[in-house]
Protein backbone atom coordinates (compact mmCIF):
# COMPACT_ATOMS: atom_id res chain seq x y z
CA UNK A 1 0.00 0.00 0.00
CA UNK A 2 1.44 3.46 -1.22
CA UNK A 3 -0.02 6.77 -0.82
CA UNK A 4 -0.08 8.67 -3.71
CA UNK A 5 -1.87 12.18 -3.21
CA UNK A 6 -2.61 13.95 -0.36
CA UNK A 7 -5.23 17.52 -0.17
CA UNK A 8 -5.38 19.11 2.99
CA UNK A 9 -7.98 22.27 2.86
CA UNK A 10 -7.78 24.28 6.59
CA UNK A 11 -5.52 21.69 7.98
CA UNK A 12 -3.73 23.50 11.24
CA UNK A 13 -1.67 26.28 9.55
CA UNK A 14 -1.99 25.12 5.89
CA UNK A 15 -4.74 26.93 4.00
CA UNK A 16 -4.71 24.68 1.14
CA UNK A 17 -2.09 21.79 -0.11
CA UNK A 18 -1.94 19.54 -3.32
CA UNK A 19 0.52 17.22 -2.84
CA UNK A 20 1.82 14.34 -4.91
CA UNK A 21 4.00 11.49 -4.17
CA UNK A 22 6.20 9.65 -6.77
CA UNK A 23 8.98 7.95 -4.56
CA UNK A 24 9.20 5.77 -2.19
CA UNK A 25 10.38 8.49 0.18
CA UNK A 26 9.32 12.11 0.84
CA UNK A 27 11.30 14.24 3.07
CA UNK A 28 9.54 17.72 4.08
CA UNK A 29 12.19 20.06 4.97
CA UNK A 30 12.22 23.70 6.95
CA UNK A 31 13.02 25.20 10.06
CA UNK A 32 10.45 24.54 13.03
CA UNK A 33 6.53 25.84 13.37
CA UNK A 34 6.47 25.94 9.24
CA UNK A 35 4.07 23.12 8.86
CA UNK A 36 6.43 19.95 8.09
CA UNK A 37 4.96 18.20 11.26
CA UNK A 38 1.56 18.56 10.40
CA UNK A 39 1.73 16.90 6.87
CA UNK A 40 2.78 13.78 9.01
CA UNK A 41 0.53 14.15 11.54
CA UNK A 42 -2.27 14.58 9.12
CA UNK A 43 -0.74 11.32 7.45
CA UNK A 44 -0.70 9.49 10.42
CA UNK A 45 -4.20 10.27 10.44
CA UNK A 46 -5.56 8.33 7.56
CA UNK A 47 -4.56 5.01 9.56
CA UNK A 48 -5.74 5.67 13.06
CA UNK A 49 -8.53 8.34 12.51
CA UNK A 50 -7.08 9.76 14.97
CA UNK A 51 -3.79 12.56 15.42
CA UNK A 52 -0.47 11.03 17.29
CA UNK A 53 -0.19 14.84 18.63
CA UNK A 54 -3.32 15.78 19.84
CA UNK A 55 -6.96 13.75 21.25
CA UNK A 56 -8.72 17.66 20.35
CA UNK A 57 -10.40 17.48 17.07
CA UNK A 58 -10.45 21.31 16.79
CA UNK A 59 -6.70 21.66 17.87
CA UNK A 60 -6.55 19.93 13.93
CA UNK A 61 -8.99 22.75 12.24
CA UNK A 62 -7.46 26.08 11.47
CA UNK A 63 -7.79 29.10 12.65
CA UNK A 64 -11.43 30.77 12.74
CA UNK A 65 -12.37 27.82 10.17
CA UNK A 66 -14.99 25.48 9.96
CA UNK A 67 -13.82 22.85 8.99
CA UNK A 68 -10.58 21.15 7.42
CA UNK A 69 -10.76 18.26 5.16
CA UNK A 70 -7.87 15.96 3.87
CA UNK A 71 -8.26 13.79 1.12
CA UNK A 72 -6.05 10.38 0.34
CA UNK A 73 -5.18 8.26 -2.79
CA UNK A 74 -4.19 5.35 -2.16
CA UNK A 75 -3.02 2.58 -4.16
CA UNK A 76 -3.64 -0.83 -2.58
CA UNK A 77 -1.74 -3.72 -4.04
CA UNK A 78 -5.22 -5.77 -4.33
CA UNK A 79 -7.71 -3.63 -4.42
CA UNK A 80 -6.56 -1.10 -6.80
CA UNK A 81 -7.12 2.63 -5.87
CA UNK A 82 -9.05 4.22 -2.87
CA UNK A 83 -10.23 7.63 -1.93
CA UNK A 84 -10.31 8.50 2.18
CA UNK A 85 -12.08 11.35 2.69
CA UNK A 86 -11.36 12.85 6.49
CA UNK A 87 -14.15 16.02 7.38
CA UNK A 88 -13.26 17.43 11.12
CA UNK A 89 -15.97 19.95 11.58
CA UNK A 90 -15.96 22.40 14.57
CA UNK A 91 -19.96 21.34 15.55
CA UNK A 92 -20.25 18.41 14.13
CA UNK A 93 -16.55 16.25 14.65
CA UNK A 94 -15.25 14.16 12.72
CA UNK A 95 -16.41 12.20 9.59
CA UNK A 96 -14.68 9.70 7.00
CA UNK A 97 -15.41 8.92 3.74
CA UNK A 98 -14.24 5.51 1.43
CA UNK A 99 -14.64 6.22 -2.20
CA UNK A 100 -17.38 8.30 -1.45
CA UNK A 101 -19.43 5.98 1.04
CA UNK A 102 -19.53 7.42 4.39
CA UNK A 103 -17.63 5.21 7.08
CA UNK A 104 -20.35 3.78 9.76
CA UNK A 105 -18.02 1.35 11.96
CA UNK A 106 -14.26 2.36 12.71
CA UNK A 107 -14.09 -1.64 13.20
CA UNK A 108 -14.14 -1.86 9.14
CA UNK A 109 -11.32 0.31 8.81
CA UNK A 110 -8.84 -0.37 11.25
CA UNK A 111 -5.50 -2.19 9.87
CA UNK A 112 -6.38 -1.27 5.81
CA UNK A 113 -3.91 2.12 5.69
CA UNK A 114 -1.31 0.96 8.77
CA UNK A 115 1.47 3.72 9.49
CA UNK A 116 4.15 3.85 12.26
CA UNK A 117 5.34 6.90 13.25
CA UNK A 118 9.17 7.64 14.79
CA UNK A 119 9.19 10.29 16.89
CA UNK A 120 12.53 11.59 19.17
CA UNK A 121 9.91 11.16 22.16
CA UNK A 122 10.12 7.56 21.40
CA UNK A 123 13.26 7.55 24.31
CA UNK A 124 10.18 7.17 26.36
CA UNK A 125 9.00 3.68 25.44
CA UNK A 126 12.40 2.25 27.71
CA UNK A 127 12.87 4.84 29.98
CA UNK A 128 9.25 6.21 30.70
CA UNK A 129 6.20 5.14 32.66
CA UNK A 130 4.61 1.75 32.43
CA UNK A 131 2.16 3.93 31.16
CA UNK A 132 3.83 4.93 28.02
CA UNK A 133 4.58 1.29 27.14
CA UNK A 134 1.57 -0.15 27.75
CA UNK A 135 -0.03 2.85 25.81
CA UNK A 136 2.59 1.63 22.95
CA UNK A 137 1.38 -2.21 23.35
CA UNK A 138 -2.19 -0.90 23.12
CA UNK A 139 -1.90 1.07 20.35
CA UNK A 140 0.19 -1.80 18.41
CA UNK A 141 -2.34 -4.20 19.28
CA UNK A 142 -5.47 -2.14 18.66
CA UNK A 143 -4.34 -0.75 15.21
CA UNK A 144 -4.06 -4.50 13.55
CA UNK A 145 -7.09 -6.18 15.56
CA UNK A 146 -10.59 -4.40 15.86
CA UNK A 147 -11.41 -7.05 18.57
CA UNK A 148 -9.02 -6.03 21.00
CA UNK A 149 -9.89 -2.74 20.86
CA UNK A 150 -13.16 -3.39 21.16
CA UNK A 151 -12.22 -5.51 24.46
CA UNK A 152 -9.97 -2.74 25.40
CA UNK A 153 -12.36 -0.52 25.84
CA UNK A 154 -14.80 -2.89 27.53
CA UNK A 155 -12.11 -3.18 30.37
CA UNK A 156 -11.66 0.23 30.44
CA UNK A 157 -15.40 1.21 30.74
CA UNK A 158 -16.07 -1.80 33.32
CA UNK A 159 -13.19 -0.96 35.40
CA UNK A 160 -14.58 2.97 35.31
CA UNK A 161 -17.23 1.79 36.44
CA UNK A 162 -15.60 -0.22 39.46
CA UNK A 163 -13.65 3.12 40.48
CA UNK A 164 -17.01 4.65 40.47
CA UNK A 165 -18.17 2.17 43.04
CA UNK A 166 -15.22 2.36 44.72
CA UNK A 167 -15.66 5.90 45.53
CA UNK A 168 -19.70 6.08 46.22
CA UNK A 169 -18.97 3.01 48.65
CA UNK A 170 -21.21 1.52 46.00
CA UNK A 171 -23.10 -2.79 47.14
CA UNK A 172 -20.82 -6.02 46.45
CA UNK A 173 -23.37 -6.77 44.02
CA UNK A 174 -22.72 -4.44 42.14
CA UNK A 175 -19.24 -4.65 41.85
CA UNK A 176 -19.30 -8.00 41.72
CA UNK A 177 -21.61 -7.58 38.46
CA UNK A 178 -18.56 -5.21 37.07
CA UNK A 179 -15.54 -7.58 38.34
CA UNK A 180 -17.35 -9.97 36.03
CA UNK A 181 -17.55 -7.73 32.70
CA UNK A 182 -13.22 -6.47 33.58
CA UNK A 183 -13.04 -10.12 33.93
CA UNK A 184 -14.30 -11.05 30.70
CA UNK A 185 -12.35 -8.41 28.45
CA UNK A 186 -8.79 -8.96 30.98
CA UNK A 187 -8.80 -12.57 29.40
CA UNK A 188 -8.91 -11.89 26.11
CA UNK A 189 -6.42 -9.08 26.58
CA UNK A 190 -3.77 -11.54 28.58
CA UNK A 191 -4.08 -13.82 25.67
CA UNK A 192 -3.77 -11.27 23.05
CA UNK A 193 -0.90 -9.67 24.97
CA UNK A 194 1.20 -12.29 25.83
CA UNK A 195 1.18 -14.16 21.60
CA UNK A 196 1.41 -10.30 20.75
CA UNK A 197 4.68 -9.55 22.76
CA UNK A 198 6.24 -12.82 21.69
CA UNK A 199 5.92 -12.05 18.08
CA UNK A 200 6.83 -8.26 18.45
CA UNK A 201 10.02 -9.63 20.44
CA UNK A 202 11.21 -11.64 17.96
CA UNK A 203 10.62 -8.82 14.97
CA UNK A 204 12.14 -6.51 17.74
CA UNK A 205 15.12 -8.84 18.54
CA UNK A 206 16.03 -9.22 14.64
CA UNK A 207 15.73 -5.65 14.07
CA UNK A 208 17.80 -4.65 17.01
CA UNK A 209 20.58 -6.27 15.44
CA UNK A 210 21.11 -4.19 12.40
CA UNK A 211 20.57 -1.30 14.52
CA UNK A 212 22.62 -1.99 17.79
CA UNK A 213 25.26 -4.23 17.96
CA UNK A 214 24.05 -7.91 18.03
CA UNK A 215 25.97 -9.14 20.97
CA UNK A 216 24.13 -7.63 23.59
CA UNK A 217 21.17 -10.10 23.60
CA UNK A 218 18.18 -7.91 23.27
CA UNK A 219 14.81 -8.98 24.56
CA UNK A 220 11.45 -7.62 25.08
CA UNK A 221 9.36 -9.16 27.59
CA UNK A 222 5.55 -9.08 28.62
CA UNK A 223 5.36 -8.37 32.22
CA UNK A 224 1.39 -8.83 32.91
CA UNK A 225 0.17 -7.12 36.67
CA UNK A 226 -1.72 -10.59 37.08
CA UNK A 227 -1.40 -14.01 35.49
CA UNK A 228 -5.24 -14.48 33.55
CA UNK A 229 -5.82 -17.70 32.42
CA UNK A 230 -9.39 -18.10 32.37
CA UNK A 231 -12.59 -16.34 32.35
CA UNK A 232 -13.17 -15.79 36.11
CA UNK A 233 -9.21 -15.32 37.22
CA UNK A 234 -9.51 -11.57 37.32
CA UNK A 235 -13.15 -11.51 39.26
CA UNK A 236 -12.02 -13.87 41.92
CA UNK A 237 -8.90 -11.91 42.70
CA UNK A 238 -10.50 -8.25 42.63
CA UNK A 239 -13.39 -9.60 44.67
CA UNK A 240 -10.36 -10.87 47.17
CA UNK A 241 -9.07 -7.43 47.08
CA UNK A 242 -12.23 -5.05 47.54
CA UNK A 243 -11.16 -4.37 51.09
CA UNK A 244 -7.98 -3.26 50.02
CA UNK A 245 -9.76 -1.34 47.10
CA UNK A 246 -12.51 0.32 49.13
CA UNK A 247 -9.85 1.98 50.83
CA UNK A 248 -7.74 3.28 47.78
CA UNK A 249 -11.07 4.28 46.29
CA UNK A 250 -9.25 2.62 42.98
CA UNK A 251 -8.31 -0.94 41.39
CA UNK A 252 -5.10 -1.47 42.40
CA UNK A 253 -4.35 -4.94 40.17
CA UNK A 254 -5.02 -5.92 37.08
CA UNK A 255 -4.09 -5.51 33.08
CA UNK A 256 -4.61 -1.82 33.40
CA UNK A 257 -1.12 -2.39 34.95
CA UNK A 258 0.45 -4.47 32.88
CA UNK A 259 4.36 -3.48 31.75
CA UNK A 260 7.00 -4.71 29.12
CA UNK A 261 10.44 -4.58 30.05
CA UNK A 262 13.75 -4.43 27.54
CA UNK A 263 17.06 -6.13 28.71
CA UNK A 264 20.53 -6.50 27.47
CA UNK A 265 23.15 -8.87 28.46
CA UNK A 266 20.06 -10.11 30.72
CA UNK A 267 20.13 -7.39 32.68
CA UNK A 268 17.41 -3.81 32.88
CA UNK A 269 17.64 -1.69 30.01
CA UNK A 270 15.52 0.82 31.93
CA UNK A 271 18.30 1.04 34.64
CA UNK A 272 21.39 -0.22 32.92
CA UNK A 273 21.48 0.74 29.18
CA UNK A 274 23.61 3.75 27.75
CA UNK A 275 22.04 6.89 25.63
CA UNK A 276 22.82 5.06 22.58
CA UNK A 277 21.27 1.69 23.89
CA UNK A 278 18.48 3.43 24.71
CA UNK A 279 17.92 5.05 21.16
CA UNK A 280 18.85 1.99 19.41
CA UNK A 281 15.69 0.09 21.40
CA UNK A 282 13.29 2.61 20.83
CA UNK A 283 13.91 2.72 17.14
CA UNK A 284 14.36 -1.17 17.05
CA UNK A 285 11.44 -1.59 18.81
CA UNK A 286 9.38 1.09 16.04
CA UNK A 287 11.19 -0.99 13.43
CA UNK A 288 9.46 -4.51 15.21
CA UNK A 289 6.42 -2.62 15.03
CA UNK A 290 5.96 -1.70 11.38
CA UNK A 291 7.06 -5.93 11.11
CA UNK A 292 4.59 -6.90 13.45
CA UNK A 293 1.72 -4.71 11.12
CA UNK A 294 2.78 -5.79 8.08
CA UNK A 295 2.29 -9.83 9.19
CA UNK A 296 -1.10 -8.99 10.66
CA UNK A 297 -3.03 -6.41 8.33
CA UNK A 298 -1.26 -8.00 5.53
CA UNK A 299 0.36 -4.70 3.97
CA UNK A 300 3.10 -2.21 4.41
CA UNK A 301 2.29 0.33 6.47
CA UNK A 302 3.43 4.01 5.97
CA UNK A 303 6.59 4.96 7.90
CA UNK A 304 6.30 8.36 9.35
CA UNK A 305 9.82 10.27 10.23
CA UNK A 306 9.16 12.82 12.87
CA UNK A 307 12.38 14.49 12.97
CA UNK A 308 14.46 11.45 14.48
CA UNK A 309 17.08 11.40 11.40
CA UNK A 310 19.17 14.58 12.54
CA UNK A 311 19.80 13.15 16.53
CA UNK A 312 21.35 9.79 15.18
CA UNK A 313 25.06 9.31 15.34
CA UNK A 314 27.04 8.30 11.72
CA UNK A 315 26.76 4.79 12.00
CA UNK A 316 22.96 4.52 13.28
CA UNK A 317 21.86 6.52 10.81
CA UNK A 318 23.74 4.32 8.16
CA UNK A 319 22.09 1.23 10.04
CA UNK A 320 18.86 3.26 10.15
CA UNK A 321 18.86 3.59 6.08
CA UNK A 322 19.69 0.12 5.67
CA UNK A 323 16.73 -0.92 8.05
CA UNK A 324 14.02 1.47 6.05
CA UNK A 325 15.08 -0.26 2.15
CA UNK A 326 12.30 -3.04 2.88
CA UNK A 327 9.07 -2.11 0.94
CA UNK A 328 7.25 0.52 3.01
CA UNK A 329 6.55 4.28 1.57
CA UNK A 330 8.61 6.53 4.07
CA UNK A 331 8.02 10.05 4.82
CA UNK A 332 9.92 12.07 7.04
CA UNK A 333 10.49 15.44 8.50
CA UNK A 334 13.92 17.67 9.38
CA UNK A 335 15.30 20.93 9.55
CA UNK A 336 18.49 19.70 7.59
CA UNK A 337 18.91 17.63 5.19
CA UNK A 338 22.49 16.10 4.68
CA UNK A 339 23.95 16.56 0.75
CA UNK A 340 24.90 12.87 0.81
CA UNK A 341 21.11 11.95 1.27
CA UNK A 342 19.88 14.34 -1.15
CA UNK A 343 19.22 11.91 -3.95
CA UNK A 344 17.38 9.57 -2.34
CA UNK A 345 14.85 11.91 -1.25
CA UNK A 346 12.22 13.35 -3.16
CA UNK A 347 12.03 17.07 -1.35
CA UNK A 348 9.08 19.33 -0.43
CA UNK A 349 10.57 22.56 1.18
CA UNK A 350 7.88 23.88 3.94
CA UNK A 351 7.45 27.47 4.75
CA UNK A 352 4.64 29.06 6.69
CA UNK A 353 1.76 26.06 5.41
CA UNK A 354 3.00 26.04 1.88
CA UNK A 355 5.28 23.30 0.51
CA UNK A 356 7.42 23.19 -2.72
CA UNK A 357 8.79 20.78 -4.69
CA UNK B 1 -37.59 36.96 19.72
CA UNK B 2 -39.72 37.45 23.18
CA UNK B 3 -39.23 36.70 26.90
CA UNK B 4 -42.01 34.62 26.82
CA UNK B 5 -40.63 32.64 23.53
CA UNK B 6 -37.42 32.33 24.89
CA UNK B 7 -38.78 30.69 27.97
CA UNK B 8 -40.55 28.27 26.02
CA UNK B 9 -37.27 27.37 23.94
CA UNK B 10 -35.70 27.12 27.21
CA UNK B 11 -38.28 24.34 28.41
CA UNK B 12 -38.41 22.75 25.18
CA UNK B 13 -34.36 22.74 25.36
CA UNK B 14 -34.46 19.99 28.35
CA UNK B 15 -36.53 17.32 26.56
CA UNK B 16 -34.39 14.69 25.73
CA UNK B 17 -32.77 14.55 22.16
CA UNK B 18 -33.68 18.13 21.12
CA UNK B 19 -30.74 20.72 20.69
CA UNK B 20 -31.27 24.37 20.37
CA UNK B 21 -32.28 23.66 16.41
CA UNK B 22 -34.97 21.60 16.87
CA UNK B 23 -36.61 23.03 20.52
CA UNK B 24 -36.36 26.46 17.48
CA UNK B 25 -38.00 24.78 15.11
CA UNK B 26 -40.77 23.35 17.61
CA UNK B 27 -41.05 26.30 19.60
CA UNK B 28 -42.30 28.21 16.16
CA UNK B 29 -44.32 25.51 14.61
CA UNK B 30 -46.83 25.31 18.06
CA UNK B 31 -46.50 29.50 18.53
CA UNK B 32 -47.10 30.73 14.84
CA UNK B 33 -47.39 28.47 12.43
CA UNK B 34 -49.82 25.51 13.62
CA UNK B 35 -51.49 27.41 16.90
CA UNK B 36 -54.22 24.92 16.94
CA UNK B 37 -51.31 21.95 16.91
CA UNK B 38 -50.06 23.70 19.86
CA UNK B 39 -53.82 23.95 21.42
CA UNK B 40 -54.12 19.85 21.20
CA UNK B 41 -50.66 19.42 22.79
CA UNK B 42 -51.47 21.70 25.59
CA UNK B 43 -54.85 19.49 26.41
CA UNK B 44 -53.20 16.75 26.05
CA UNK B 45 -50.37 17.24 28.83
CA UNK B 46 -53.43 18.66 30.67
CA UNK B 47 -55.45 15.70 30.38
CA UNK B 48 -52.45 13.11 31.07
CA UNK B 49 -51.40 15.04 34.29
CA UNK B 50 -51.99 13.13 37.28
CA UNK B 51 -53.46 10.33 35.48
CA UNK B 52 -50.53 8.30 33.62
CA UNK B 53 -48.04 7.08 36.57
CA UNK B 54 -45.45 4.23 36.28
CA UNK B 55 -47.53 0.61 36.78
CA UNK B 56 -46.61 -0.67 40.18
CA UNK B 57 -45.56 -3.88 39.14
CA UNK B 58 -43.85 -3.43 35.64
CA UNK B 59 -43.20 0.45 35.10
CA UNK B 60 -44.90 0.44 31.97
CA UNK B 61 -47.42 3.44 31.16
CA UNK B 62 -50.65 3.03 33.08
CA UNK B 63 -53.13 5.12 34.20
CA UNK B 64 -54.34 3.03 37.19
CA UNK B 65 -52.17 1.10 40.01
CA UNK B 66 -51.17 -1.91 37.25
CA UNK B 67 -51.05 -1.78 33.14
CA UNK B 68 -53.24 -3.03 30.88
CA UNK B 69 -50.49 -5.83 30.64
CA UNK B 70 -50.34 -6.95 33.82
CA UNK B 71 -54.13 -6.74 34.57
CA UNK B 72 -54.44 -8.98 31.08
CA UNK B 73 -55.04 -12.43 32.73
CA UNK B 74 -54.71 -14.14 29.25
CA UNK B 75 -51.05 -13.14 29.12
CA UNK B 76 -48.76 -15.74 30.57
CA UNK B 77 -47.47 -14.84 34.07
CA UNK B 78 -44.74 -17.56 34.42
CA UNK B 79 -42.25 -15.68 32.11
CA UNK B 80 -40.69 -11.94 32.83
CA UNK B 81 -39.07 -9.94 30.06
CA UNK B 82 -36.74 -7.83 31.08
CA UNK B 83 -36.04 -4.39 29.91
CA UNK B 84 -33.90 -0.97 29.82
CA UNK B 85 -37.05 1.51 28.51
CA UNK B 86 -40.72 1.86 27.93
CA UNK B 87 -39.95 2.30 24.01
CA UNK B 88 -38.44 -1.06 24.26
CA UNK B 89 -41.48 -3.14 25.56
CA UNK B 90 -43.79 -1.23 23.08
CA UNK B 91 -41.46 -2.55 19.93
CA UNK B 92 -41.75 -5.75 21.26
CA UNK B 93 -46.08 -5.92 21.62
CA UNK B 94 -45.92 -3.99 18.42
CA UNK B 95 -43.84 -7.34 16.68
CA UNK B 96 -46.63 -9.27 18.50
CA UNK B 97 -44.04 -12.00 19.16
CA UNK B 98 -44.47 -12.29 23.27
CA UNK B 99 -46.88 -12.95 25.38
CA UNK B 100 -45.45 -12.87 28.48
CA UNK B 101 -45.40 -10.16 31.26
CA UNK B 102 -42.80 -7.53 31.28
CA UNK B 103 -40.68 -5.31 33.66
CA UNK B 104 -38.98 -1.88 32.82
CA UNK B 105 -35.96 -0.99 34.83
CA UNK B 106 -35.98 2.57 33.74
CA UNK B 107 -32.02 2.26 32.92
CA UNK B 108 -28.98 0.28 33.69
CA UNK B 109 -26.55 0.38 36.44
CA UNK B 110 -24.01 3.36 35.25
CA UNK B 111 -21.62 4.08 38.34
CA UNK B 112 -20.27 6.68 36.47
CA UNK B 113 -23.15 8.19 36.25
CA UNK B 114 -24.57 7.65 39.76
CA UNK B 115 -26.98 5.10 38.73
CA UNK B 116 -27.34 1.66 40.93
CA UNK B 117 -30.00 -0.31 41.90
CA UNK B 118 -31.99 1.91 44.00
CA UNK B 119 -32.57 3.97 40.52
CA UNK B 120 -33.73 1.65 39.15
CA UNK B 121 -36.93 -0.87 39.12
CA UNK B 122 -35.02 -3.32 41.31
CA UNK B 123 -37.57 -3.71 44.37
CA UNK B 124 -40.66 -3.89 42.10
CA UNK B 125 -38.72 -7.05 40.35
CA UNK B 126 -37.81 -8.71 43.67
CA UNK B 127 -41.37 -8.17 45.02
CA UNK B 128 -42.66 -9.69 41.71
CA UNK B 129 -40.07 -12.89 41.89
CA UNK B 130 -41.21 -13.49 45.46
CA UNK B 131 -44.68 -14.58 44.37
CA UNK B 132 -42.97 -17.61 43.34
CA UNK B 133 -45.18 -17.50 40.30
CA UNK B 134 -42.34 -16.69 37.74
CA UNK B 135 -40.65 -19.87 36.03
CA UNK B 136 -38.46 -18.10 33.62
CA UNK B 137 -36.54 -14.49 33.24
CA UNK B 138 -35.63 -13.18 29.80
CA UNK B 139 -32.84 -10.44 30.18
CA UNK B 140 -33.66 -8.46 26.73
CA UNK B 141 -31.10 -5.37 27.79
CA UNK B 142 -28.34 -4.00 25.69
CA UNK B 143 -24.95 -5.89 25.13
CA UNK B 144 -22.83 -2.69 26.48
CA UNK B 145 -20.58 -3.03 29.32
CA UNK B 146 -23.68 -1.58 31.66
CA UNK B 147 -26.03 -3.90 30.17
CA UNK B 148 -24.53 -7.20 30.84
CA UNK B 149 -23.12 -5.59 34.09
CA UNK B 150 -26.84 -5.39 35.02
CA UNK B 151 -27.96 -8.85 34.00
CA UNK B 152 -25.01 -9.86 35.97
CA UNK B 153 -26.22 -8.09 38.78
CA UNK B 154 -30.29 -9.34 38.20
CA UNK B 155 -29.48 -12.76 38.39
CA UNK B 156 -26.86 -12.90 41.53
CA UNK B 157 -28.79 -10.40 43.26
CA UNK B 158 -32.64 -10.69 42.70
CA UNK B 159 -32.76 -14.82 41.03
CA UNK B 160 -29.86 -15.87 43.39
CA UNK B 161 -30.85 -19.05 44.32
CA UNK B 162 -34.40 -19.34 43.40
CA UNK B 163 -35.18 -21.90 40.83
CA UNK B 164 -36.09 -19.37 37.94
CA UNK B 165 -34.41 -19.89 34.62
CA UNK B 166 -32.68 -17.00 33.73
CA UNK B 167 -31.99 -16.09 29.60
CA UNK B 168 -30.45 -13.56 27.52
CA UNK B 169 -31.53 -12.19 24.21
CA UNK B 170 -29.42 -13.14 21.39
CA UNK B 171 -27.12 -10.17 19.58
CA UNK B 172 -26.75 -11.30 15.62
CA UNK B 173 -26.89 -10.28 12.17
CA UNK B 174 -30.07 -8.74 11.28
CA UNK B 175 -32.62 -10.10 9.24
CA UNK B 176 -32.11 -9.86 5.79
CA UNK B 177 -28.11 -8.67 6.52
CA UNK B 178 -25.40 -11.04 5.36
CA UNK B 179 -22.22 -12.43 7.20
CA UNK B 180 -20.26 -10.36 5.01
CA UNK B 181 -20.99 -6.64 5.79
CA UNK B 182 -21.19 -7.37 10.05
CA UNK B 183 -18.98 -6.30 12.37
CA UNK B 184 -17.12 -8.62 14.45
CA UNK B 185 -18.97 -7.80 17.60
CA UNK B 186 -22.23 -8.76 15.84
CA UNK B 187 -20.13 -11.86 14.48
CA UNK B 188 -19.07 -13.32 17.48
CA UNK B 189 -22.50 -13.11 19.10
CA UNK B 190 -24.00 -14.42 16.29
CA UNK B 191 -21.78 -17.05 16.48
CA UNK B 192 -21.99 -17.62 20.11
CA UNK B 193 -25.57 -17.49 19.68
CA UNK B 194 -26.46 -20.33 17.55
CA UNK B 195 -29.14 -22.63 17.10
CA UNK B 196 -29.27 -26.49 16.04
CA UNK B 197 -30.37 -27.02 12.65
ZN1 LIG C 1 -47.56 -3.53 34.43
Amino acid sequence: MRLGSLNLVDYRNVQLARLEFGGPRVFFLGANGQGKTNVLESIGLSSALRSFRTMETRDLIRWERPRAELLFGFEEEELGNAEILITLDRSRGKSVAVDGDKLLRFGDYIGRFPSVVFSSEDLRLSRGSPGERRKFLDLVFSSSSAEYLEELRRYYRALRGRNALLRSEGGDGELAAFENEMSLAALFLARSRKDGVTALAKLFANRYQVIGRAEEDPVLRYLADVEINAADDLARLLHDGRQRDRQLKNTSKGPHRDDCAFFLHGRDARKFASEGQQRSIALALRFGQVDFLRERCGTSPLILIDDVLGELDPERRANFHACLGDGSQVFATGTQLLDEDVDEWEVYQAKEGHFLK
Amino acid sequence: MTPAYEKLLDALKRLPGLGYRSAERIALRLLVEKPDLGKRVRQALEETEGCVQACLDCGNLSEGDLCMLCSDESRDQSTICVLEHVPDLFSIERAGVFRGLYHVLGGKLSPIHGIGPDELNVKALHRRVQRETTKELILALPNDVEGEATCHYLQQEVVGDRSIEVSRIGFGIPSGAGVTYSDSTTLRSALEGRNSY
